[in-house]
């Protein structure tokens, strides 16, 4: 009886065998792509549009930081999204800022979405008796920012009977808080064309 | 005497400390499939501020506009990648034209350089020019 056992378990591990894949992988029409490839699926706001304003922004930014004495704190503010598409522009944002951070050009203090976490932590550190006193963060003594990041995203679009044309410009500037200065601005333009 | 030595001493640690660009363009672009139109035909480097910045010229040979892609790999002094994958860059080239890109480095530990250059045109694989 045990033989037929082994023998069965066998030969269903060699039909699992046979069906098997060479790659780690379950099959399916699924495919994972390049995420840095050059994205042409519709001329809506993309991935590579998202990815070559972070960079542009991130790098011009950096140049500026770069040639301060000591890196600046900056708090980012909004972009406003003025075009007519659904553009999710604190992923813009995002991906600014943590190049930056990983430039190690700039610093970045707790922006107003992120206020609210920072002050309930701060709170609960010192008003719920859980903790040593001498690990608690203490308040007021959070670090202001002395530069604010804000900007804007708008579109043309223009279309004919052949050809829908697309233009974005990306505008941010950054503004010494207490001077009301603004210190460093740039663009970035995008065109996107395609046939009707 | 003295001043001399340091003279030559201050040259040469500038000289050493000079970004590794001082190569020919062949040497810091690789095409991706055989270039047909669209390549490099300029490039300078300096250090603005301890970050590397680049000036790309890139040339269309062909009488049509071509669109092409770049992007940059930031290396460190021993050819060691410092900054992950860049997105590749659209760019489109009107015939006859030379397009000028200006880049810099996303961090000063950003040393050496090599530019990535692809182009609609080019030929890839079994669509070389044997086969035409």
């Amino acid at each position: 009886m045990s033989f037929y056992k082994v023998a069965a378990a066998v030969c269903i591990s060699a039909a699992l065998g046979a069906c098997a894949n060479s790659t780690p992988t379950v099959n399916g029409d699924v495919r994972y792509g390049d995420a840095q490839a050059v994205e042409t699926v519709t001329n809506q706001f993309g991935s590579t549009d998202l990815q070559t304003i972070a960079e542009a922004m991130a790098r011009s930014l950096a140049q500026t930081a770069a040639g301060f004495k000591t890196r600046p704190l900056v708090t980012i503010a909004d972009v406003k999204n003025k075009t007519d598409e659904y553009i999710d522009t604190r992923s813009i944002t995002d991906s600014i800022r943590t190049q930056l951070l990983k430039s190690g050009t700039m610093r970045f203090a707790t922006d107003i979405a992120g206020m609210r976490e920072q002050t309930d932590e701060l709170a609960r550190q010192n008003t719920s008796g859980l903790y040593k006193q001498s690990s608690v963060a203490r308040t007021g003594q959070m670090e202001a920012a002395k530069y604010r990041i804000e900007g804007s995203i708008t579109s043309i679009v223009k279309r004919n009977e052949d050809v829908k044309d697309v233009y974005y410009k990306f505008s941010l500037i950054m503004t010494n808080i207490q001077e009301g200065t603004i210190e460093w601005a740039d663009e970035k333009e995008i065109r996107k064309t395609s046939p009707r | 005497m003295i001043r001399r030595v340091l003279l030559v001493l201050a040259l040469l640690a500038a000289t050493l400390s000079q970004p590794a660009f001082a190569q020919t363009i062949a040497s810091k672009v690789d095409y991706v499939g055989t270039v047909r139109f669209l390549s490099v035909t300029g490039l300078k480097a300096k250090d603005v501020n301890g970050l590397l910045n680049l000036y790309i010229e890139i040339t269309n040979s062909d009488w049509d506009d071509q669109e092409g892609y770049y992007r940059i790999a930031w290396l460190d002094e021993s050819g060691f990648p410092v900054w992950r994958d860049e997105a590749w860059k659209p760019i489109l080239v009107h015939g006859g034209q030379i397009a000028k890109v200006l880049v810099n480095a996303p961090t000063p530990k950003a040393r050496d350089f090599k530019i990535e250059v692809s182009a609609d045109a080019n030929w890839f694989g079994s669509t070389g020019p044997a086969s035409e």
